[in-house]
Formats: structure tokens, sequence, C-alpha cells
């Protein structure tokens, strides 16, 4: 049985699809045949961080209208195995998702994938129902800030009420909270909410923490998911997202600032 | 329940239906203008967005049967000014020209069951006044038919910002509600986890109604339609309580907080 993640937020430019990139590609790296689908009809966004914009011919809306075949829209990624992408339209407007339209991809692609991986739209409207209705789990992903911490409970509120899951009353959605951008020194400073506030409030298991990264950016610039690059920080963060999601148990890093140099030392205590 | 008296839609102008309509009661006491304006005036301070553009029906079969006729155009306009729209007058016979002549619909006193107000809070934070609610959009699954007014609902998972939570009987919340919640009860409400969204007891009139929480930092309280916003910082008891075990009652139509 294929399993449907959708990684959402309720609020914008948390880092979703950031996450659905790296996510996806990271279950491909260690065997999973994984497809991650664009739900932000009318953005599309997806391609660009997975590098394949200009392989972009079909597309979700194209398949759920039947003009054209499901293989004819799914990309296969160039650096990774086992890995998919099935690209939003740039031209429709997100009314174009139906659910009947979308239980047919899914059920073609769950004969082909183990993993499929929802990048949601923003907000709680039409395209973010879409996105999480079919989904067995969630990857809530928050910033450690008061206003996208209450639409994850938004979204939460949702995913227990307005899925699939809920409406057919079987076991609920599984949700984990991916904290991402945290910067501890801003952290620290009380600039923003830290880890613990925000698993208070949110109540769910903390999947992982993605330390706030110029290396992100510079990584959707070059088109490669940030989990390609195992030296930086955000790439390793999501690595052990990865990891802990199939299972394994490991310690939660970059939740403190980062160690204070040595001449940094000399002059705090001279200060 | 809707009764059709035209028919075709297609070529007329309008249509007439019959409708149901929730509408909150105002039950006059006296009809001494003066302390009418003060009540109000006190009301509407306390909560200057308490009511926008709300239709009110007026009871005067509260009124003392030897008591002068109110004078309804001043009340309809002091009303006005407090965002109140007084649409009808209800019961009082011999008030019935004096109301015909104000520009108000009369109706005859009925007994209902639920006519009491209760405090409501609406998506933008705004509390409004309301005899019972919808669960709106994004709220839990919600099943009231045939439900008796004792039955206890127990909800397991945590109440998101968003939801609403209504239960004719008692409610019991084993999880946190979240800042931006809402929970209704007809009887008591319980919450053993973290009470950060907003609780109204008795919500059909009950001042018996108590709210129970583990730990309180809840954003409005509510019993038998006395509420009060706690989301505040001043020094008070309530502040004092604030993440405590607590126990909230109504005694001499106040709200108090206790220590549990
Ligand atoms: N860990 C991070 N560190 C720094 N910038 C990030 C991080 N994650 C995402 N971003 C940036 O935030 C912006 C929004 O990210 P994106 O993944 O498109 O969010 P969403 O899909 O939720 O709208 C992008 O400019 C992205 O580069
Ligand atoms: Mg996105």
């Amino acid at each position: 049985m294929a399993r449907i993640i959708v990684v959402t937020s309720g609020k914008g430019g948390v880092g979703k699809t950031t996450t659905s990139a790296s996510f996806a590609t990271g279950l491909a790296m260690k065997g999973h045949r994984t497809v991650v689908i664009d739900f932000d009809v009318g953005l599309r966004n997806l391609d660009l961080i997975m590098g394949c914009e200009r392989r972009v011919v079909y597309d979700l809306v194209n398949v759920i209208n039947g003009e054209a075949a499901l293989h004819q829209a799914l990309i296969k990624d160039k650096h990774t195995e086992n890995l998919s992408v099935l690209p939003a339209s740039q031209t429709r407007d997100k009314e174009a998702l139906t659910l009947e339209g979308i239980e047919a991809v899914f059920d073609e692609l769950a004969k082909d994938f183990e993993y499929i991986i929802c990048d949601s739209p923003a907000g709680i409207e039409h395209g973010a129902l879409m996105a999480l209705y079919f989904a067995d789990e969630a990857i809530i992903t928050t910033n450690p800030e008061v206003s996208s911490v209450r639409d994850s409970d938004r979204i939460l509120g949702i995913l227990q009420s307005k899925s699939r899951r809920a409406e057919k009353k079987l076991d609920p959605v599984k949700e984990h909270l991916l904290l991402t951008r945290y910067n501890p020194t801003r952290v620290e400073m009380g600039d923003m909410l830290n880890v613990e506030d925000v698993q208070e409030i949110l109540a769910i298991p903390l999947l992982a923490v993605v330390p706030e990264s110029k290396d992100v950016l510079k990584a959707s610039n070059h088109g490669i998911p940030v989990i390609h690059q195992q030296t930086t920080d955000a790439g390793q963060a999501y690595n052990d997202m990865v990891a802990r999601f199939l299972g394994a148990e490991l310690p939660h890093r970059f939740i403190e600032p980062p160690k204070k140099g040595f001449f940094q030392k000399v002059f705090r205590s001279r200060a | 329940m809707n009764s059709t008296l035209t028919s075709k839609p297609s070529n007329t102008a309008f249509q007439l239906k019959g409708g149901i309509f929730t509408l909150t009661t105002l039950e006059l006491h006296n009809s001494c203008l003066i302390s009418f304006c003060q009540q109000l005036q006190a009301m509407s301070e306390k909560a200057p967005h308490f009511f926008q553009q709300t239709p009110v029906v007026m009871a005067l079969e509260t009124l003392p049967a030897t008591v002068d006729a109110p004078d309804l155009r001043a009340i309809a306009g002091r009303l006005r000014e407090s965002g109140m729209i007084l649409v009808a007058v209800r019961g009082g016979e011999q008030f019935r020209y004096t109301a015909e002549s104000a520009g108000l619909a009369w109706l005859p006193f009925q007994k209902t069951k639920s006519e009491k107000n209760v405090v409501m809070m609406q998506q933008n934070g705004q509390p409004m006044p309301v005899e019972r609610h919808e669960l709106n959009g994004t709220g839990q699954k919600e099943d009231t038919s045939g439900i008796s007014g004792s039955e206890t609902k127990i909800i397991d998972q945590p109440v998101r910002s968003g939801q609403q939570i209504y239960a004719p009987g008692d409610l019991v919340i084993l999880s946190q509600v979240s800042p931006g919640a809402e929970l209704l009860a007809g009887g008591h409400i319980h919450v053993y986890g973290l009470l950060r969204g907003r609780a109204l007891a008795g919500v059909n009139g009950d001042p018996e109604a108590r709210i129970f929480c583990h730990r309180f930092e809840a954003e409005l309280i509510s019993i038998s339609g006395h509420y009060k916003l706690t989301g505040q910082t001043e020094e008070s008891s309530w502040s004092r309580h604030w993440g405590q075990s607590v126990l909230i009652k109504l005694a001499e139509d106040r709200l108090h907080i206790s220590r549990l």
C-alpha cells in the first residue's frame, strides 16, 4: 500500500516546497519509489526547486482532465533514482482540482510508488483541502513564530475533521511536526518561539528541526534539493528527518546556537 | 422548514418563504427609559463591539401589568446606537398599538424552552449574542439529533484553532484547547489539558453550570451568558490563577474563579 503524505502548513512561505523536495528526494535515495506532486496549481514552484522546469510538458490538471496520460506527465528525476515529479499547471486555477480526479491519479500512482508526497499550497481553501484530503500522514511545516504556529494548529484541526480518514472514521492522519527556518540565535534572544514552545502549543511529535540557512536558497537557485548537500546544516537536517520518518531514533540537532569561536569567547569574557 | 407561498421563481420579481430564525430577545423589566439607557451604556462600555447589526426582539410580557407604556421609539433609537436593530416586540397585548405606531412588528408571547441569551465568539474574536449556534465549517462533526440535554460528550483529541465543539449536555475534553478554539456546552465543561481557547458553559441559560480546567490560560470564559475576556494582563484574581488548575462558577451574577 502506498503511503500518501501531505506537506502542509496553512501559512505561506514557511518552507513546504523546500521540504517536499528534500523529503521526497531523501526517501528515494533510501531506495523507496517516491513521487512528489505539486498541488500549488497556478504558482508552480516544485519543478523549479527540483530543477526539472524545462522538462514540464503535461501537469496534474491535464491528467485529471484526461488531456494526458499519467506517464506522460510524470518527470523522472535526473539526480536520483526512484524519484518522479508530477508538476502543477501554471495556467489553471486550483478549482480545476477535484477529489474524484485526484483519487483516480492516486490509485494509478499507488501501483508504482511506495510514497506519494503532496506539496500543498498555502491557505485553508480548496487547493489545500484537495492536497490533504487523501493523506495518511502529514508533515506540519511550521516556523518558530506565533502566526505560523496558529495556522499549523488550524490545519491540524482540518486534518482531524475534513480529511478522508476523518470523514470515513478511519485511524486519524498521522501528524509530524517539522520546525523549519529555525534560528537558534534569534530564539535565544527571544525573537522567536523555541522548540518547546511550539511543541507545547501544537502537541504533536517533532520529526525534525531544520535551521535557517543560506544554503537553502542557493540550492533552490541551482534546482538541486538541499538534501543533496550533506555538508550543509539544512541538508543534514533533512537527512535526519528522512531517517527518523523511516524509523531511526536520532537525537535532535540544530537547536542550540552555533558554538562561539575562541576569539568571541575571549571578547565576551572581557566585556 | 420552508413553505412556499408563490411558485415558479422564473417570471416573478420575488418569492415569499417561511423561515425560522434565531433572534436575540431583550426582556424589558420596567419601562423607565433612564435605567434602560444606563444599563445599555454600561454594557456597551464593557464590550463595545458586542452587538453589530444584531436583530433584536423585545419581550414585553415580562413587564408588570400596571406599568406605563415604554417609549419604544426612544428605546429603538438607543439600541440602534449600540448596534442592535429592534425588529419586533413580543407579548404585552396592551402595547400592540404602541408597537405598530413605532413601526415595529408585534408577535404574540409563546413559551419557548431555550430562551436565554448566550455569548458566542465570532471568528474575528468579537463576542456576539445568540441563543444557539451552528457549528462552523472547520468544526468537528456534530450530531445533536435526538440527544437529551443531559448526555455527556467526550473529546479525546486536541481542539484546534478554528474548531468549535458543542455539547447539549456536559462537555469533557481530555486534551488541550488551542487559542482560537471554542467550547460550548449546555452543562459543565471539563478540560483535562491546557485551556487556551474559549469556554462557554451553560449556554442554554443554566447558571449552575461550571468550568473545570487543569491548566487555565483561557481567552474567554462564559457561564450562562455572563462572560469575561480572561486573556488579560492586569492584576486580578484571574491573572493570579493563570496556568493553574481552576474551577469557575457563577454566583450572584458574577463569575468567580478558584483553585481546584
Ligand atoms: N531552512 C531554510 N532556511 C532559509 N530559507 C528557507 C528555508 N526553508 C525555506 N526557505 C526559503 O523560504 C522561502 C519559502 O520557501 P518555500 O519552500 O517555497 O515555502 P512554501 O512552499 O511553504 O511557500 C524560499 O525563498 C526558500 O528558499
Ligand atoms: Mg510552496
